[in-house]
């Protein structure tokens, strides 16, 4: 009897060992396949991350490229103005100072050309100080038909050119040099660039 | 009958080698759960390393990125100054040529 349980007893824990032994390696099978996964998530993890900064490289590229495009075309711009402003500024200190004839020739051409727009028969003309006292030598050869011309008695504060106006005073026509220096500032730009910046 | 009653002795015996079965299976169990554990704790650590890995190198795409769009940007600022200074260069010689066409607009005479 005893070897009987002997035996059996021996079976027994053979085969509790060997269960053992399954059971400790099935768990390191499914240790070694965590590791793997793990390995091959960190593997993702990495790549992900390198997408995501190369993602971001690209926009950051793309934003610096833009800015920067966009600051020197704006310098480019600035500089241009500046530039063509200089002319007008330039334009306007040599204005002050036109010699006498060119000057009696322009306000001539200037009256002639703009008194009959003003629609009246009896136009005032209004200069400075210094073409005041000397109207009649620029007003001589003017050639207006159908226009009573009259120098008017208050001076206007101009480097030159006159304002026409009624006798009412209800219409005025501003031909000093700093209104038609503001009015050739605006539709002349274009072509004083062109000009300018010629090679 | 035939029927042998088993002896207190054979008994014992039997649940020794019971109790002894138990303890290599629980043994084992425990081994079982320890290779688990040690194994999940290695896989967070490799996890945790790999992000960090991963974050140092988008810092270095990021930086190097950055680095050559500085590099163009100054570039593109370098040809625009020789572009101004091309402008400025242009205007310099033809300010007169300029300044004289706005005068005879003013004037509404050629100079």
């Amino acid at each position: 009897m005893s070897q009987v349980v002997a035996k059996l007893g021996d079976e027994i824990l053979e085969e509790a060992r060997a269960e053992a032994q399954r059971r400790i390696a099935k768990a390191e099978e499914e240790a070694k396949k965590i590791i793997e996964e793990a390995k091959a998530r960190a593997k993702e993890i990495v790549e992900e991350e390198k997408a995501k900064a190369e993602e971001e490289a690209k926009l950051l590229e793309r934003r610096i490229l833009s800015e920067t495009r966009r600051k020197v075309s704006m310098k480019i711009l600035e500089e241009k103005n500046r530039l063509i402003r200089e002319a007008f500024r330039e334009a306007y200190e040599k204005l002050k100072n036109v010699k006498n004839n060119l000057y009696a020739k322009s306000i001539l051409h200037l009256i002639e050309a703009s008194a009959p727009t003003i629609g009246s028969e009896t136009v005032e003309v209004r200069f400075n100080r210094k073409d005041m006292e000397r109207a009649n030598k620029l007003l001589k050869g003017v050639k207006l038909s159908n226009v009573k011309l009259t120098v008017g008695k208050e001076p206007i504060e101009t480097i030159g050119g006159f304002v026409l106006t009624t006798s009412d005073g209800r219409i005025r026509i501003d031909q000093t040099f700093e209104a038609r220096l503001q009015y050739a500032e605006k539709f002349l730009k274009k072509e004083i660039a062109k000009i300018l910046f010629a090679e | 009958m035939g029927v042998r009653l088993l002896s207190l002795e054979t008994l014992k015996k039997i649940r020794e080698i019971e109790e002894e079965a138990k303890k290599t299976i629980d043994g084992a169990e425990a081994k079982v759960q320890e290779i688990i554990r040690k194994a999940e704790k290695e896989a967070e650590k490799i996890k945790a390393k790999s992000v960090e890995e991963g974050k140092k190198e988008a810092e270095k795409i990021v930086e190097e990125a950055r680095k050559a769009v500085e590099e163009k940007a100054k570039k593109i600022e370098a040809e625009a100054e020789s572009q101004i200074k091309s402008l400025r260069e242009k205007a310099s010689a033809n300010m007169d040529k300029a300044v004289e066409r706005i005068i005879e607009e003013v004037l509404g005479v050629k100079p």
